[in-house]
């Protein structure tokens, strides 16, 4: 969701001013409406909000802090922060892109509040959360997950963040430009960096995850 | 080696598909030419099929958790809470901070040594100054009497130069000559009135006594 939109600022205006396209003016009012139910604190838009947007941010927590229950503080302070800045926010701000900036800022902060020993990836977040069709198919999602976890702490923060808002968070290059404050040819270099690092980081869990399983 | 340091750097948008249609040809062309780059290639796209989108994605449980925190804790918070905050305290500081800038501002100037400021005299110059006469009322005054020990004080020639601007002469003689008229500080030369020493009043003052006197030879 995003109400990056070209739209007036106000979200009473007459509908005179609204962009000639349809769906675009569909998607402003849309969006003035979220915000103005956010800025009321209401229970439905935060709801909206978390439907369109809470599997990008977690995926985005996860994926830098390595922990279920820190991705999911996260999330809760991300969201918190949203409902805070709503009074200040424009229906022009891209929403998708705001939620990712305060959620990579917010986790590596706390990743640099971490002490050093407790950056390894915990075991509560081998847990199943999404039960495959099979026992089997979950624990070899869940040890993915693990081995993909781990590998990810290995990589520098930029390339980590990078890779995660692109692969997990659905955020184009240009998004993840913005989020991060530098050039788009430097996060193309970061991302092609985090995808040779996984690719070998990986390579071991090949040989000890499914074609082992396979092969047992 | 350079082209391939080049491509390997393109090779990640190139697997998401985020490059324009120049670079997408150009890292083609390479690979199609390159086999190290074109297994480096492989290997990366069977990492990003086995790592599926969703892998990374809550529970049902942990999304409801997530929500429900969030409500309850924006229940919790007053309205004005929500609201961007601002440290209540930032004036206070900012005050607490010029105030600690002034003193310490003040304790430096205390212990600096006290030097005149060119161009602004201080008190003792300021006397200094008023008691030297005006240079035609110096010249009167060697006429009628020659000045009885013209001894030069070690170091005051430049103050004195300083006070009294007058050309620096060009032979010694005329050098010792007005030496010999210059009066001292601790003399007063005779005929000339005796000054109190103090401050020199603001020039308003004495244009109001100006005008006074005026007034005063005015009225019969």
């Amino acid at each position: 969701m995003s109400l990056a939109m070209d739209c007036p600022d106000d979200p009473a205006a007459p509908l005179a001013q609204l962009p000639a396209d349809n769906a675009a003016a569909y998607r402003c009012v849309e969006a003035a409406a979220l915000l103005a139910g956010l800025r009321r604190r209401e229970d439905d838009a935060i709801r909206r909000v978390a439907a369109t947007e809470l599997d990008g941010i977690y995926a985005t927590a996860f994926g830098i802090l390595g922990r279920r229950e820190d991705a999911e503080d996260a999330c809760q302070e991300v969201l918190l922060k949203l409902l805070r800045a709503a009074p200040v926010l424009s229906p022009q701000t891209s929403l998708r892109a705001w939620l990712r900036r305060v959620c990579v800022n917010y986790c590596l902060d706390q990743r640099r509040r971490r002490r050093p020993a407790s950056q390894t990836v915990s075991t509560e977040s081998v847990s199943i959360e999404h039960p495959g069709p099979s026992p089997h198919e979950a624990a070899r999602e869940a040890e993915l997950r693990d081995a993909l976890t781990r590998a990810l702490c290995q990589l520098p923060q930029k390339q980590r963040a990078v890779f995660v808002l692109r692969h997990f968070g659905g955020c184009s290059l240009r998004e993840i430009a913005q989020i991060l404050g530098c050039a788009d040819g430097t996060v193309k270099a970061h991302l092609s960096r985090a995808v040779a690092k996984l690719r070998v980081l990986l390579s071991d869990w090949r040989i000890s995850g499914p074609e082992r399983s396979a092969r047992d | 080696v350079t082209s391939c340091r080049r491509i390997r750097n393109l090779i990640g948008p190139y697997l998401y598909g985020d490059l324009d249609s120049r670079e997408r040809d150009w890292v083609e062309a390479h690979l199609r030419a390159c086999a190290r780059c074109r297994a480096e290639v492989a290997g990366a796209q069977k990492m990003l099929a086995r790592t599926p989108e969703t892998l990374l994605r809550p529970s049902a449980e942990a999304r409801e958790r997530i929500t429900e925190a969030v409500a309850m804790r924006m229940a919790e918070e007053p309205a004005g809470e929500l609201l961007p905050r601002r440290p209540a305290w930032g004036a206070p500081r900012l005050a607490l901070a010029g105030a600690a800038t002034l003193i310490v501002g003040i304790w430096i100037g205390h212990q600096l040594p006290q030097r005149p400021v060119a161009g602004h005299a201080g008190p003792a110059r300021t006397a200094a100054i008023s008691t030297a006469p005006s240079p035609d009322r110096v010249s009167t005054a060697a006429g009628s009497q020659a000045a009885p020990n013209p001894v030069v004080p070690q170091g005051e020639p430049e103050r004195a130069h300083a006070a009294t601007p007058q050309r620096r002469p060009t032979s010694p003689d005329k050098q010792q000559a007005r030496e010999s008229v210059r009066p001292r500080q601790h003399e007063r030369i005779e005929g000339t009135p005796k000054l109190a020493l103090r401050a020199p009043e603001p020039e308003g003052i004495d244009d109001v006594r100006l005008a006074e006197a005026i007034r005063t030879e005015a009225t019969p």
